[in-house]
């Protein structure tokens, strides 16, 4: 098969694969995650070059994987259709101190996750400290903490 | 109590939420126009929230929305009727996952009990794979019983889609004729000779093996 057909095939296919799997895929990474990655990144070269080890098609799985991803780049700016549509948008998850569970639910995030990053980025005790909570398109919960009085 | 123009967010302000227990930002739009005083304006008020949120619960399933809308004070497009789109293109994604890896472990893309094929006559038997993978070694073997030397050969138009890794045992004589490449093996009690084939090619592959003047006819179809 064509390197070139081959990088493409193995770049899309990572790509909707991850996009299935949603944003907070890669956002709690774990060691068994890191190991998970590992493996995968092996399987996917064994696939990208076969049994051709030589400098040319190496070059070629480079040019063609950084194309892809300048080609997607370049699509995602022209379209918002296809930015959303390949990253997605951000979700507030937290209103006012009010869980939004059905967007929770949705995200596969929960309370925890939500106090976890409250905690972590803001010092934040309680779910009714925090004004708004959005779950940001990397998978990464941004707080935004009530003005204090 | 009439509910005028004026609409705003119950936050901040929001005594009547607490005492209606409507839960902090749990109710929008909220009147800060005729604000109850009375207990009977209260009654109203959570009377028609209440109602509010059945119509807004219904509105959500008739349009078969999962995600409620809200009114946030940030700068951000959310998108929902595409993050809706795209939890339902995660849901079918995952199905698809799930059947393709449960085809996979039944042998749809070799190695499993659907790929298997066996065929019979005359005591010789040939097991090969109806699906494979490109450039992966598959076997195909062929077992015969003769006194006599067993002769196996393929149409050379067939041998062209694959690589011959290896043959287990060796033959005794390999030749080509016309278009037939034979294999020659001394005869014995029971011989199982195993061809291992490496696919060069992807899709349909028709072909016949020769075993002793008994003609099969076998294909493969071959993944990327």
């Amino acid at each position: 098969m064509n390197p070139v057909l081959r990088g493409i095939a193995v770049y899309l296919f990572v790509y909707v694969i991850f996009r299935i799997l949603g944003k907070r895929s890669l956002a709690e990474i774990t060691t068994f995650d890191f190991v998970l990655l590992l493996i995968i990144s092996e399987t996917t070269t064994n696939a990208l070059v076969g049994e051709d080890f030589s400098l040319t098609v190496c070059f070629i799985m480079v040019c063609t994987l950084v194309g892809v991803d300048y080609i997607f780049s370049v699509l995602k700016t022209k379209s918002i259709w296809f930015q959303v549509a390949s990253e997605g948008a951000p979700l507030v998850l937290v209103d006012d101190g009010k869980p939004l569970l059905k967007r929770m639910q949705q995200s596969k995030v929960d309370e925890e996750d939500v106090m976890e990053a409250a905690r972590l980025t803001q010092g934040l005790r309680h779910m009714t400290e925090i004004k708004y909570a959005v779950l940001e398109r990397d998978g990464s919960i941004s707080i935004i903490p009530k003005e204090k009085k | 109590m009439e509910f005028r123009g004026g609409w705003d967010r119950c936050c901040g302000e929001a005594r009547s939420c607490r005492m209606l227990n409507l839960g902090h930002g749990g109710v929008r739009r909220l009147s800060t126009v005729d604000f109850p005083q009375t207990t009977e304006d209260l009654s109203l008020l959570y009377k028609y929230f209440a109602a509010n949120q059945a119509a807004l619960t219904r509105n959500m399933k008739k349009n078969k929305q999962l995600l409620e809308e809200i009114h946030v004070d940030l700068d951000i497009q959310e998108h929902l009727k595409m993050q809706e789109g795209a939890r339902r293109f995660q849901q079918v994604g995952l199905f698809c996952i799930l059947l393709f890896v449960g085809s996979a472990a039944f042998g749809l893309y070799g190695n499993g009990v659907v790929s298997k094929k066996h065929l019979t006559k005359d005591e010789i038997n040939i097991h090969f794979e109806r699906f494979f993978r490109f450039q992966a070694k598959m076997g195909l073997q062929i077992q015969a019983t003769n006194d006599r030397d067993i002769s196996i050969s393929f149409p050379i138009q067939y041998l062209n889609h694959f690589e011959i890794s290896s043959i287990v045992p060796e033959p005794t004589e390999t030749r080509v004729e016309g278009s037939q490449v034979k294999y020659a093996f001394k005869g014995r009690d029971e011989l199982t000779a195993t061809f291992y084939l490496v696919p060069q090619q992807i899709g349909q592959i028709k072909g016949s093996v020769n075993v002793n003047e008994n003609t099969f006819s076998i294909s493969h179809f071959i993944f990327p």
